[in-house]
Order: structure tokens, then C-alpha cells, then sequence
């Protein structure tokens, strides 16, 4: 699979706009994709593992549901296939 | 008293009605307490008094937005925001329904943690005006590298940095304030202005002098773990409260743009030039047909906007028809009480005439709830992503 970037998580990626992760699960791309690139981590999720609901998640271009996602059990439960993209949209704005 | 502005508006008002209900119900608070020395106040800087929102309570200001089980009215956030607009109209200091959004919508951020001792100690005094919290989100730092940092220390809290602005800082006790713990996540604490170790002071600005606002200095502030209102992820707490607000900072600013237009017009009338009013005159009538192209554009985005924030077609993270709203017209705001002063000579641009004094407060539009810039940015993302978005989905065989 690959994830797409856009917004405000691609300095964190290196504004690689697209990184292709070859694992069969959302939770063991993710680890894959944060040991590529460690700034990520703390971009992405916050303190209990749960990715950040500021980040807008979808899959082939439709929009996942935050509970399908946000924790590290879900994730893990969630199958990936090859041809598959995960699009995380971020927009940080100030008060 | 607050009964009555429910009765009077009743369900889903038109903004017509909305204005009758403001002129009916507050006129007489706006003429004794808040119009009187608004150009005294913006010139030394002083902040309305907190008495202003005390009545602002009792009318049914504060509380409209909160839920009836702690005292609030459940009124709706586009009723509020039509009411913010008529507000702006009639009162002649806009930093009126600017702190008044402000102190009218934290409360309901205190209620999202569902904790009953927080609603009791906090929420039930707000709803009455007997206290009044602000928000304190801009430091140093952007959001992500916030230079307030937090750091545990046995079953309490050290809190350290500096909140830069906060609207209505003068006049709150209590601080929402978001704080960077060891882990890069955002904690939201409750920071009271009498904590040891606390500092708030006035920041002179352009505009908007009498919207008390501030910076707060925390230095090793001590705060128990019942002041921790979210443990995590307050990063996107921030994201969805200022979406949804985003809209309340304009809708004073079309409210403004009426005031402004007729005022002007007024005025006109009254300057003679090669024996006739400006206002005879064909090129001064374009230029007042442009302004009032401006306030009817802005007003139309405006409630469709409002509109929009209560159907569920929201996007409660970054709305894009929000926040084009709220660009569009801080924008046209500006253009128009620039055209004001561009149209009455010396008076415009002198204490004559307030169209000055409005200028300035409209430019907090182009920073205050998110700067232009960076919507203009964050709309062309989004507007990128829809079509590739598209372009991922997968077609069936
Ligand atoms: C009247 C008023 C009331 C306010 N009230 C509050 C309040 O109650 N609570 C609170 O927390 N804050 C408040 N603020 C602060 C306000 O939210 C911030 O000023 C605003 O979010 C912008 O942040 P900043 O000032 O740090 O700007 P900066 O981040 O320093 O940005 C300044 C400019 O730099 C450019 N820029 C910045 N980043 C980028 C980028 N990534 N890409 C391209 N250009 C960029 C843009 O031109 C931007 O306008 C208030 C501000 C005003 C004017």
C-alpha cells in the first residue's frame, strides 16, 4: 500500500508526498513508515497511541471512520492491500 | 430576563426578526452601558467594564449557547451568530460582541470533558457572568512546537511560557490554556489569573483597545490534577473549537459593515461640493454602490455560512465554507471601512468620524482566528485534496 500526504504532516515525511509500505496491516505500515521517518511519531499520534483526530484519514479516496483507526488495536485489525492508499489531509490552524 | 430573548426570538428567527429582537431587548443596555465613552476607551486603551457582561448575562448573552441542564439557554450557533451581527449594528464598540463571543462559547469547551465538579465550579458561574474565561492558544512556538510546556511533577502539574494574545484577557479569571508535555501532545490546562506564578498584562494594539487584550506569563505555575481538563490530543480539542468559531469573529464584522455604510451615507449627505451633497454627485454613488455590494456579498456568505455550521454537512475539523467565509469578509470588511475613510477627507481619517476607529478593529480579522494567509493556504490544500481524493477512489469493474 502507500500513503499519500498532504498538508501539514509532510516536513515530517520529508515532503516525500507518497511513501509505499509493503505490510499487511494499517498498524504495521504505520510502525514501518515512523521508523523511516522517527519525526513522525509525535506528529501523528499523541500521548496514549492514538493517531491525532486532527488528521484526516482515507482509504482510496474515501474517508475512514475515526474508531476504525485511532487506536493501535484497530489499526492492527485493519487489512491493507497492495493496491491500496491511505490519504492523511492535516490542516493546523491558529487561534 | 434571559427567558424573554428565547420567547422573543423563538426556533430558527430570520435575521429580520433576529434585529427587531436585538433592538427591542437591547437597545437601552447598549445606550447606557456599552456606546457611552467607546471612543474614550479606544483612545486610553481601557477595556469595557466587567459589568457590561454581567448584564450581558442576565439578558441571556453568555449562557445562549449552553445547554438548559447547567443553565444555559440551547440556543443555536447560527441564532447566535445572527444575533453577534445585530449586536455589532446597534452597539458602537465591536469589542463588545467580539470578547462576548468568546466568553459565551469556552464554557461549552469546560462541558466537553463531562466532569461534574468542573461544571459546578466553573460552567454554572459562567452561565450567570459571575466568571469569565478566554482562551490562550497563540505562543511563541506554532501549535505543533508550542513553547509552553508542561511537565509532571508527582500528582501535579509545573506549567511554563507564554501566551501571547488572548481576547477578553483583562476581564477573565480563568485561562484555557494549551500546554506541550514530554511527549510533543498538547494538555489543556485551567489556569486561573490568581495561580502563583501567573502574570497577565495588557498588549497595546492597532485596534479593538478595548477588548482587553493580553499576554499571560506562566513561571513554574503549580496546578493540581483536577485543573487538567484534556490529558491528550488537545491539539485537535484546538482544531474542532476553532472551526466551529471561526465564523462568530466575522459575524460582528458584517454588523460593523451596515453601521459603517449608513454612516457614511449620512455624512455625505451633509458635504456640500460644487453646490450639492457628495452624495448627487455619480462618482461618489459608485463608490457607495461598491460598499454596498460589500455588505450584501458578505451578509449572503454569512448566513449561508451559519447555515452550513448547523447542517450536517460540516467538515468539524476544517470547514472550507467556513473559513472561506470568514476570509471573504474580513476582506470585504476592510475594503469597505477603508472606502469610509478614503471618502470623508479629514474627518475619515481623524476622530471625527468613527470610521477610523473601525478600520483598525476590522484588520483583527487578517490575524485573530486564524491569519488570512495561512486560510488561503489551508483552502488551496483542501481544495487540492478533494481532486486527488477523487482520483484515489476506485472505480468498479
Ligand atoms: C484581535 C486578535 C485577537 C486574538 N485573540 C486570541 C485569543 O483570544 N487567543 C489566542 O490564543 N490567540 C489570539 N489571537 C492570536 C491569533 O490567533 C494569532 O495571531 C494567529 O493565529 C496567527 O498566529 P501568529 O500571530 O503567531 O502568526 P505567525 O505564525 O507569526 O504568522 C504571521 C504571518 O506569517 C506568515 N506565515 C506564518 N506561517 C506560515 C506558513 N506556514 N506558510 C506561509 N506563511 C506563513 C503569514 O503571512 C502569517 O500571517 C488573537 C489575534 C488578534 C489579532
Amino acid at each position: 500500500m502507500k500513503f499519500v500526504f498532504s498538508g501539514a504532516l509532510l516536513r515530517f515525511v520529508q515532503f516525500e508526498k507518497e511513501v509505499a509500505i509493503d505490510r499487511n496491516t494499517l498498524e504495521d505500515c504505520l510502525r514501518r513508515l515512523m521508523l523511516k521517518f522517527p519525526d513522525l511519531e509525535r506528529a501523528l499520534l499523541d500521548n496514549q497511541g492514538n493517531i491525532r483526530q486532527t488528521h484526516q484519514m482515507f482509504l482510496n479516496g474515501e474517508a475512514i471512520e475515526k474508531g476504525v483507526y485511532s487506536d493501535a488495536s484497530a489499526r492492527q485489525a485493519f487489512s491493507v492491500e497492495d493496491d491500496d492508499s491511505v490519504y492523511i489531509l492535516t490542516a493546523i490552524a491558529g487561534g | 430576563m434571559s427567558q424573554s430573548l428565547v420567547k422573543a426570538l423563538g426556533h430558527q428567527p430570520s435575521p429580520e426578526h433576529v434585529r427587531r429582537v436585538v433592538e427591542e431587548l437591547m437597545l437601552d443596555f447598549f445606550e447606557r452601558d456599552v456606546n457611552p465613552n467607546s471612543m474614550q476607551r479606544d483612545e486610553e486603551c481601557v477595556c469595557l467594564s466587567p459589568r457590561v457582561f454581567e448584564q450581558a448575562a442576565r439578558i441571556g448573552l453568555v449562557n445562549f449557547l449552553l445547554p438548559a441542564e447547567v443553565g444555559g439557554l440551547d440556543g443555536s450557533r447560527r441564532t447566535f451568530g445572527l444575533l453577534l451581527e445585530q449586536i455589532s449594528y446597534y452597539c458602537e464598540d465591536m469589542a463588545f460582541p467580539s470578547i462576548l463571543a468568546m466568553f459565551a462559547d469556552i464554557p461549552n469547551v469546560i462541558l466537553q470533558a463531562g466532569r461534574p465538579d468542573l461544571v459546578e465550579e466553573y460552567v454554572v458561574p459562567m452561565s450567570q457572568g459571575r466568571r469569565f474565561a478566554t482562551f490562550a492558544f497563540t505562543d511563541y512556538g506554532e501549535p505543533l512546537f508550542f513553547e509552553t510546556r508542561v511537565r509532571s511533577a508527582g500528582d501535579k502539574f509545573l506549567l511554563s511560557g507564554e501566551k501571547t494574545l488572548q481576547t477578553g484577557g483583562a476581564l477573565a479569571d480563568t485561562f484555557l490554556t494549551y500546554t506541550r508535555d514530554e511527549n510533543d501532545d498538547i494538555k489543556i490546562f485551567l489556569v486561573e489569573k490568581d495561580d502563583p506564578g501567573v502574570e497577565v498584562s495588557p498588549v497595546p494594539t492597532l485596534g479593538l483597545r478595548s477588548a482587553g487584550l493580553t499576554r499571560m506569563v506562566l513561571t513554574d505555575v503549580e496546578l493540581p490534577s483536577r485543573r487538567l481538563l484534556f490529558g491528550s490530543d488537545g491539539l485537535s480539542q484546538s482544531q474542532l473549537f476553532l472551526n466551529d468559531r471561526r465564523l462568530f469573529i466575522v459575524c460582528p464584522f458584517v454588523g460593523a459593515m451596515k453601521f459603517i455604510l449608513e454612516r457614511c451615507i449620512k455624512h455625505l449627505n451633509t458635504v456640500i461640493r460644487e453646490g450639492k451633497p457628495l452624495t448627487e454627485m455619480q462618482a461618489v454613488q459608485s463608490k457607495i454602490g461598491q460598499m454596498a455590494i460589500r455588505y450584501q456579498t458578505a451578509r449572503a456568505v454569512l448566513h449561508n455560512a451559519l447555515d452550513r455550521a448547523e447542517s450536517n454537512e460540516i467538515n468539524p475539523l476544517f470547514d472550507p465554507v467556513i473559513s472561506a467565509a470568514k476570509y471573504f469578509i474580513t476582506e470585504q470588511a476592510i475594503a469597505l471601512a477603508d472606502r469610509a475613510v478614503r471618502l470623508t477627507g479629514w474627518r475619515g481619517y481623524s476622530k471625527k468620524l468613527p470610521f477610523e476607529r473601525y478600520l483598525r478593529a476590522l484588520m483583527a480579522g487578517v490575524t485573530g482566528q486564524t491569519a488570512q494567509d495561512i486560510l488561503e493556504i489551508h483552502l488551496g490544500v483542501n481544495a487540492i485534496a478533494e481532486i486527488e481524493l477523487a482520483g484515489h477512489k476506485r472505480t468498479e469493474p
